[in-house]
Parts: C-alpha cells; sequence; structure tokens
C-alpha cells in the first residue's frame, strides 16, 4: 500500500448560515507517510479541516489534492480514506464485530479475511472480549476504540483521527499512543490527528499544525513549535504549565521588567515596549533578579512548580522536585531564553547575550 | 391504608370504562356464541361449539378468511412500503416539504366514509376518473366495483391511499432521529445507496416499522366503513372479510350466534398474529 501526499491550498469552508468562514485560505502539504497532528482551542476548524479532506463537508472554495490530483469534488467513497469520527459514530444496531467488519463486508472481501483484520485489529485494542456486544453496552473509551479499530481495518492510505484518544484513561492513553505510533512506523500511512493533548502533539507529530479562528498560526516540528513559536498565541497555546508572559520595555538592548534589568539581548531591536516570553524552565534561580515571593508549589513527581508573585505579575516555573520552598518565602529569579513578541504578537525571535 | 386508597382510584376509574365496553361485551359476546339466539326473541337454548362448527365448515367463512387474508397482505406491505417511498422524497426536498406532508396526510384525517364515496365516483366504469385515465393510457378497463375480479383491488387500492401519507409521517420522524453521522461513516466505508438503505437506514427505523406493521393489520382486520359504503362484501362475496361476514350474519342473517363465533375467532386470529410478530419481529427489529 502506497502512502499518499495531500494539498491543500487557499482552502476555504464558510457554512450558508454563518457571517464568517469557519476555515479561511488554509495552505499545507502533507508528505507522503507523515504523521500530522493539528492542534488549536475548541471550535477553530479542525474537525471542519478533516471532514473536507474526508469528502464528508463541502469546500467552499480553494483545492485539495489527493497526489496530485485536485479532489474537491470526489465522492468520499471513492477517496479510501479512513477517518476515526470524533463522536464515534458507531451503529446501535451493529455489534462491534460488525462495526469494525462494515467498510470491508462493503467492499467485499473475503470472510476470513475481514475475521483476521477485525480480531488483530481487536487484539492490538484490546477489544477482543466484546465483539459481541452492542456499542450501547460498552464504555466511552471502549466505544471509542471500535471506532478507531474500524478505521485500522481498512487499511487505507490516508487516516484521519479526530482526537481518538480522548476518552481513554491515562495508563491506557499511553499504551495506545504507543500503539499507534508503531501502527504508522510499519504502514507508513499519511495520517492527520486531532488532540487536545500535549504529550499526544509532541510526541507523535512529525508536524504540528496550530490553528485558531480557521487561521494557520504555524506548521513545525514539535521542537519549532515548542521552542520558536511563531506568536504569542502559540507559545501559550503548547506548553504545561503555559509561557510566562509580560510587557516589558526594552532599551538599548537591555530589557527592564518594572525597571528591573532583567535580560541582555545579543540582536539589536529597536527600542520599545514588547511582551517577553519566558517557559517556566527557563527561569534561573539567581542571587538578585526579579523577587519572586512564593504563594504556593506543587510537586508533580519528578517536578516541581513553583507559584509566585512579583508586584502585579504571576509567574510560574519549574525546578527539580527534590527542591522545597517555604511558602511566602523570596526567591529570586531571571530568564536564561525568552520569546520576545512585538506589538502584533509576532515573535522576532531573539537571543540573549551568551546563549 | 390511605395508600391503598389511592392505589384502588387510580387502578379502579380507569377500569369502569374498560370494563364496560371491552371485559363484559367480550364475556357476553363468548357466551352468546353458545346459544342460538336470534337478535329478537327473549328466548333461546344452548348449542354448546354447534355454531362454531357450522362456521368452521362453511364455505362463507373459509371464503372470507381468505379475504381477509390477501386484504391485509395487500393492504399492510404496500402502506407501509409507500410509506417509506413517500418519506425518503419528501425528505429530500427542500421547498414545500410541509405543503407536500400535508397533502399527503389529509386522506388520513378524512373519514374513511367520505372517503370511500368519492372513491366509488372515481371507480365508475364509464365516466369515472379511473377508467378515464387508463382509457387515454390504452389500457383495459375494469368493472372495477362490480367484477368479482376486480372489486377487492379496489377497495385494496382506497385502503392504502388512505394510510400511505400516516405512515409516511411516522417514517419522516424516524429518519429524522438518525444522525448524519452514520450516513457519512457508511460514505468513508464505501457504502453506496442500496447498502446505506439495507445496513443503515432500514435497521435504523425497524421499530417504525414493526408499529406500523401491527397497526396496518389490526386496521385491515377491522376494515369495514370502505366495504360498506362501495361494494358491501360483494360482488358474489369477493370483498366479503371476517369482519364483513360477522356484520352480515349478526345485523342482516340475526344469527347471533354464529356472528359471535365469528368474532371469537376474529380475536383469536388477531391474537395469533400480533403473537407471530412478536416473535419474529425480534430477528429484524432493533431497538
Ligand atoms: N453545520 C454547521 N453549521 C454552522 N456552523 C458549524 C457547523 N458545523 C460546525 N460549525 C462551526 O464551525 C466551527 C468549527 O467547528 P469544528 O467542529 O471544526 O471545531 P473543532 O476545532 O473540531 O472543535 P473541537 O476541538 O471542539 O472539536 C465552530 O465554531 C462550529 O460552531
Ligand atoms: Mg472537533
Amino acid at each position: 500500500m502506497n502512502a499518499t501526499k495531500i494539498e491543500i491550498e487557499q482552502l476555504t469552508k464558510q457554512y450558508e448560515n454563518a457571517a464568517t468562514p469557519v476555515i479561511e485560505n488554509l495552505n499545507m502539504t502533507i508528505q507522503e507517510g507523515e504523521f500530522i497532528v493539528i492542534v488549536g482551542p475548541s471550535g477553530c476548524g479542525k474537525s471542519t479541516t478533516m471532514r473536507m479532506i474526508a469528502g464528508i463537508e463541502t469546500i467552499t472554495s480553494g483545492f485539495l489534492k489527493i497526489d496530485g490530483h485536485i479532489v474537491n469534488h470526489l465522492p468520499a467513497k471513492d477517496r479510501d480514506i479512513a477517518m476515526v469520527f470524533q463522536s464515534y459514530a458507531l451503529y446501535p444496531h451493529m455489534t462491534v464485530f460488525d462495526n469494525m467488519a462494515f467498510g470491508l463486508k462493503i467492499r467485499k472481501h473475503k470472510k476470513e479475511v475481514i475475521q483476521n483484520k477485525v480480531h488483530e485489529a481487536a487484539e492490538l485494542l484490546g477489544l477482543m472480549p466484546y465483539l459481541k456486544r452492542k456499542p450501547k453496552d460498552l464504555s466511552g473509551g471502549q466505544r471509542q476504540r471500535v471506532a478507531l479499530g474500524r478505521a485500522i481495518v481498512r487499511n487505507s492510505p490516508i487516516f484521519l483521527m479526530d482526537e481518538p484518544l480522548s476518552n481513554l484513561d491515562a495508563k491506557l492513553r499511553n499504551q495506545m499512543r504507543v500503539e499507534l505510533l508503531n501502527l504508522h512506523r510499519s504502514l507508513k500511512t499519511t495520517t492527520i490527528y486531532v488532540t487536545h493533548d500535549q504529550t499526544e502533539a509532541m510526541t507523535m507529530a512529525d508536524r504540528i499544525i496550530v490553528l485558531k479562528d480557521g487561521q494557520v498560526q504555524q506548521i513545525g516540528t514539535p521542537e519549532e513549535i515548542y521552542r520558536q513559536p511563531a506568536n504569542l498565541f502559540v507559545g501559550t497555546f503548547l506548553g504545561s504549565p503555559q509561557m510566562n508572559t509580560m510587557p516589558i520595555t526594552l532599551k538599548k538592548r537591555t530589557v527592564y521588567l518594572n525597571e528591573i534589568a532583567i535580560a541582555q539581548l545579543a540582536n539589536d531591536i529597536n527600542s520599545g515596549r514588547y511582551q517577553i516570553g519566558v517557559r517556566p524552565e527557563d527561569w534561573l534561580i539567581v542571587e538578585t533578579g526579579i523577587p519572586l515571593t512564593i504563594t504556593h508549589t506543587e510537586l508533580l513527581g519528578a517536578d516541581l512548580h513553583i507559584h509566585g508573585n512579583f508586584e502585579h505579575h504571576t509567574i510560574i516555573l519549574r525546578c527539580d522536585g527534590k527542591s522545597t520552598y517555604t511558602i511566602g518565602g523570596v526567591i529570586h529569579i531571571m530568564p536564561k531564553h525568552l520569546q520576545l513578541f512585538n506589538e502584533q504578537e509576532q515573535n522576532i525571535y531573539v537571543k540573549l547575550l551568551g546563549e | 391504608m390511605k395508600k391503598r386508597l389511592t392505589i384502588a382510584l387510580f387502578v379502579g376509574i380507569p377500569l369502569i370504562p374498560l370494563l364496560t365496553f371491552w371485559f363484559i361485551p367480550m364475556i357476553v359476546s363468548v357466551w352468546l356464541s353458545s346459544t342460538d339466539w336470534d337478535y329478537i326473541s327473549p328466548d333461546f337454548s344452548y348449542v354448546m361449539l354447534d355454531n362454531y362448527k357450522q362456521v368452521l365448515t362453511s364455505s362463507d367463512f373459509h371464503q372470507a378468511l381468505w379475504n381477509t387474508v390477501f386484504f391485509g397482505f395487500w393492504t399492510v406491505l404496500p402502506t407501509v412500503a409507500l410509506g417509506l417511498g413517500l418519506a425518503l422524497i419528501v425528505r429530500k426536498q427542500m421547498v414545500g416539504q410541509t405543503f407536500f406532508k400535508g397533502l399527503l396526510f389529509t386522506p388520513w384525517i378524512t373519514p374513511m366514509v367520505a372517503v370511500s364515496i368519492v372513491w366509488s365516483w372515481i371507480y365508475e366504469p364509464t365516466i369515472g376518473l379511473f377508467n378515464q385515465i387508463l382509457g387515454f393510457l390504452h389500457l383495459p378497463q375494469p368493472q372495477w366495483l362490480t367484477d368479482p375480479e376486480y372489486a377487492m383491488w379496489a377497495i385494496i387500492i382506497v385502503t392504502i391511499w388512505k394510510n400511505a401519507g400516516w405512515a409516511m409521517l411516522f417514517y419522516l420522524d424516524a429518519l429524522s432521529k438518525i444522525p448524519d453521522e452514520l450516513y457519512q461513516v457508511g460514505d468513508l466505508e464505501g457504502a453506496n445507496a442500496w447498502h446505506r438503505l439495507r445496513h443503515i437506514t432500514l435497521p435504523l427505523i425497524s421499530p417504525t416499522t414493526l408499529f406500523l406493521v401491527v397497526l396496518s393489520a389490526i386496521d385491515s382486520i377491522q376494515a369495514y366503513d370502505q366495504i360498506q359504503v362501495m361494494t358491501q362484501g360483494g360482488p358474489a362475496g369477493s370483498t366479503r372479510t371476517l369482519l364483513y361476514l360477522y356484520y352480515q350474519l349478526a345485523f342482516e342473517q340475526f344469527n347471533m350466534g354464529e356472528a359471535t363465533a365469528v368474532a371469537t375467532l376474529i380475536v383469536l386470529l388477531t391474537a395469533l398474529l400480533a403473537f407471530i410478530l412478536f416473535f419474529v419481529s425480534k430477528r429484524w427489529v432493533h431497538y
């Protein structure tokens, strides 16, 4: 089975009764065998984009190309795309087995072939004990896995997954994440994956697409997205706890936060007012710097999150879980790395002196 | 104590009409079927099962039984199928949907007697609308209501015409409850129009189908108005169903014993039908 390239050019979707488009001039190229993760706030158009690619939602304007051919008007059934629906969309009158076998039966595969494929997928997803049950007798997580299984058995060159693990417990989710990645590595299926889970986005993606209000904010590898966010939104959207942001003044390469000099830039940037973004792990605890009054701490096993106030700024930093701090005490901190955002909230990509 | 009284009241009051109009008449009817009462004279004698013997061996009964089954089969299936077909068509179109729904539903709210009178004009052999159209199409123009070959079909057509819109309304509701996503999955999985109907639509509306089959089957056993107005069971008993036979025995021949025997048999037949449908339905109805 050959993996397939998907090209999206100026793709726009506007519902008839809506004032503004849900998706506006979307451009992206998804390479053969690539694993793409789409993230973005609820309602930003992730599902809509997938549904257009799948062919179950009409395209208002722009082009969708699969393997170089424009498929805007190709019916869904001829696109050979497997999709996991956000709402599962299982057939209530069919057993788990029949739900998973539906597409294969319709495509007239041999009985033994269907049986083998369904059992293989059920094994992978831990669904063997439930094959004879109807969806209404399953838990949410089990239903979700059936939806996933129905897509897996199809062996399509394109695999769309709309939050396929959202309903699983943490352990099962980690396990399924690994299984899906293994599956992807062995089949090399071109995959588009929607998720709200940071870990999934960071660990699974070849490239991440960040969407907001139907517009692409940034496309890049997880590292690029995390280390070099294109704008303030991307910076704060990915990463947990969130990137610390605060307004600063820049005078001759020196960054001032409320009159305290906190960093020296290596680049020449016009003086003026900016916003900086500092990841929680990018703070250094120093002798003199920003005096931070600790309000509370959270121990998350290996990491310790320290929440503190400096004047009216709230700052979170992450440090080793073995250290202890007293609430109400004051520590001094300095950024070792930061993002500088201009008035349009675009990143100007600066480096600190000595970085 | 007070609670018991409340229960007795709430169960008891609805039971009064049920007793008066259903249980008591039924028991009296079964009792009458063992007598030779002639509907008028005050005296009668018991004949035990003679009425049943008489009825079950009479050719009129056999003919009526066959007519009932024939009428039931050819009204229930087409009514349900046509109802579904209309629902599928009406649902697709956007403009004038309410108008068409209304138009197709009007026959159901029109009294059967009125409908039958109008249709007996339509069936009029020489100037009736039906034969005018058939003549225009160069098709045979039968004597609809007076030819034993065609009379039953005439009754069947009216009955279907009256009930199809009603079935359509139930199907429209059932269809609107199927989530779009189930069809979208079907599209993705490669389903064509037939697959969609066979594997998605039909199973998901099967409870409605069962409901409609049961109700129209019972309705077909109780058909009376259209037969009374259009053919009075004739010609040559070709439109005489069991219920109409009961009516003729009771109120034309005043043979109450045999009539109530037929009535009892109708009840048994209905029970048998319900029983069969209940068991058969387990195989194809998905709740
Ligand atoms: N049929 C429709 N008609 C009008 N607007 C719609 C329709 N379907 C979706 N929308 C709107 O389109 C926008 C994008 O929806 P979409 O389902 O793509 O969001 P999403 O990014 O998948 O969100 P989530 O993360 O919550 O699943 C939403 O604002 C939604 O209200
Ligand atoms: Mg969605």
